[in-house]
């Protein structure tokens, strides 16, 4: 009757709903605040359509997060091992996995898009929380408010990776957002400006912008001209490597544009664990690869010019052509 | 009497549960999950069924020969019982099973 004996296996459903359960006690047990962040949260407020999460993502404050990391190792939580490549770009969050669930655990240190100070954003979300009930255990979310700016946030940085991202983006500027009360929109619009959202997340108020601060020009906060340059260039790995080669000397530019083009098999096998196996696979891995690449040289080119005009990218939730 | 252990986490199927002990989650980092017999204990562990009560209705719900029954809900709640996922709501400073 142990776990290792019943007969039916753990979906990735139950596993995800209990794992932010789990997080959630570990953070408690040990004092730290951690709120669960997009999956039940936005299910809950009724920002996407119910859906199974593959994961948990749970946003921890950052003063503490080495040690939640630490707190999750003894419960058998490990970080995922991943290339060097994407560990020196994925700064926002560390993905943990145990062998016996089929989900994974992101826990973020901070919330890409929020420019303001990661502990200032975290308090301020922490203020705001609300408790919801997820396998009979209360949880602690982020309030409706922080959730749509979360929401938007999140389609918004890799718009054109996944089709729902587009879907649910564009929910939040034709239906969410117009919809609100009057009270609820004044605190999502000061709300926003708080956490430095108020650029990031401006395309999902494209339909009822009232009160808005104004757009920031490009070249005043270098963290606003990255999101620009990643979000306008729908947010694949070019983007993500274009910002890191802005900040790098000639050295880790070399290195980031050899391990982006090509990466040794070991390497490339932790960023595409679907690939392992036949020589064949591999080489039509690294194909698909250099094809998405030389693809995504249109794609910059856009978030380069979006990012030169300081221009918010509303192409998504406004239905004009991108080009 | 037995009762839930009110940590835990339990994620309710028709037909199956699912339930991860959290006061325990350094040495059982993974969930249970209960379906068939186990399930149909466990669904009757709810404070207000003692032991008896519980093979009680499983006879009468599956007729099967009643000492078989006592036998596997016995040894179901003792591994409950050492687990932490139920206690002896009658005395829950005891460590040993009591379970009516």
């Amino acid at each position: 009757m142990t776990s290792d004996t019943t007969l039916k296996s753990l979906s990735q459903a139950d596993a995800s709903l209990l794992a932010h359960v789990l997080v959630s006690r570990v953070a408690e047990k040990r004092g730290i605040r951690a709120l669960t962040v997009k999956g039940p949260a936005a299910g809950h407020y009724g920002l996407r359509p119910p859906r199974v999460s593959a994961d948990a993502d749970v946003l921890i404050e950052p003063a503490r997060f080495d040690e939640m990391l630490e707190a999750l190792k003894e419960v058998g939580w490990a970080e995922r091992h991943v290339s060097r490549l994407t560990d020196s770009l994925v700064l926002h969050s560390v993905t943990v996995i145990s062998k016996q669930w089929p989900c994974d655990i992101d826990v973020h240190v901070m919330f890409p898009g929020f420019l303001k100070d990661a502990g200032e954003v975290f308090e301020e979300l922490w203020q705001r929380r609300e408790a919801l009930e997820i396998a009979g255990q209360p949880v602690e979310i982020t309030d409706r408010a922080s959730s749509i700016l979360i929401a938007g946030l999140h389609g918004l940085r890799s718009p054109s990776q996944v089709a729902r991202h587009r879907d649910e983006t564009l929910a939040l500027a034709e239906r969410i957002v117009p919809e609100l009360s009057d009270a609820d929109y004044r605190d999502l619009v000061a709300l926003a400006a708080k956490l430095g959202a108020a650029d990031t997340a401006r395309p999902i108020f494209v339909n009822r912008n009232d009160g808005l601060p104004p757009s920031t020009g490009p070249g005043v906060d270098p963290a606003l001209d990255e999101w620009r340059l990643r979000s306008a260039s729908g947010g694949g790995r070019a983007g993500q490597i274009a910002n890191a080669m802005r900040h790098a000397g000639w050295r880790d530019r070399l290195r980031l544009l050899r391990e982006y083009i090509w990466r040794s098999p070991s390497e490339f096998a932790l960023d595409e664990p679907d690939a392992q196996g036949s020589s064949s696979s591999i080489s039509r891995a690294r194909r698909a690869r250099l094809g998405r690449g030389f693809r995504s040289v249109k794609n910059l080119i856009r978030g380069y010019r979006y990012m030169k005009a300081g221009k918010d990218d509303t192409a998504l939730v406004n239905g004009e052509n991108p080009w | 009497m037995v009762r839930r252990h009110p940590d835990l986490a339990e994620v309710a199927h028709e037909d199956y549960t699912v339930v991860l002990n959290l006061a325990r989650l350094n040495e059982q980092q993974s969930p249970y999950v209960f379906e068939g017999p186990s399930f149909e204990i466990w669904t009757r562990i709810d404070g207000t069924r003692d032991e008896a009560q519980i093979v009680d209705e499983l006879v009468e719900q599956f007729g099967a020969p009643r000492e078989q029954i006592a036998t596997d809900v016995r040894a179901f709640l003792e591994e409950l019982l050492a687990l932490g996922l139920v206690e002896d709501a009658d005395n829950k400073e005891d460590t040993e099973p009591h379970l009516d």
